[in-house]
């Protein structure tokens, strides 16, 4: 996190802002962001409301915290892009920086992808991954 | 297996807008933090 710290005014210069967020209370955070003198902001899940929406809860370690990820969202909310991290898959951050400089993130979804496209990802993904593991399980076992 | 049956079904989603205190206690909302650009959001286990 540390190395986002570092080069956030670059992810800045390409239209990325960054925020970093955990279960931890305001005043864990806080120690965390003086330690590593971060320049971007902390949201304090308390509640863990956030990270078992998004899928990143790990219930398994210390009453429950996040899986660590990095999520990039577009401006209208729509997710791009979700890393999740293992102990060998962490995604280096000068990395991330150098993808985002030869892919810029579209303001809107409709930008790269019809319309209709679009439209059904996002009112029932769920629909589309249900009906794909129905398919498989009918005509792949 | 292939890669697009173990594609996470948020990806391409539209995530809920949310409201958090950040370590300030100032509460922020996700779709205010987007209001000038993209966001890199970064989930970590918290302090040890």
């Amino acid at each position: 996190m540390a190395e986002f710290g570092e080069l956030c005014d670059d992810f800045r210069g390409l239209g990325v802002h960054i925020a970093a967020l955990s279960v931890d209370s305001p005043e864990q955070s806080e120690r965390v962001r003086r330690q590593y003198e971060l320049p971007f902001p902390i949201l304090c899940d308390t509640e863990k409301k956030v990270v078992q929406a998004w899928g990143l809860f790990n219930a398994k370690e210390k009453g429950g915290i996040a899986v660590p990820a990095v999520v990039l969202l577009g401006r209208d909310r729509c997710i791009r892009m979700m890393m999740i991290e293992g102990v060998a898959t962490r995604v280096r951050a000068v990395d991330l920086l150098g993808f985002l400089r030869s892919h810029p993130v579209p303001a809107s979804s409709a930008d790269d992808m019809p319309s209709n496209t679009q439209r059904q990802r996002v009112i029932v993904p769920w629909l589309v991954d249900f009906g794909r593991a129905v398919w498989n399980s009918i005509f792949r076992l | 297996m292939r890669l697009n049956e173990v594609q996470n079904p948020l990806v391409g989603a539209t995530a809920e807008d949310f409201t958090l205190p950040d370590s300030a206690g100032t509460p922020r909302v996700l779709s205010s933090l987007l209001s000038d650009g993209a966001l890199l959001l970064i989930f970590y286990r918290g302090y040890w």
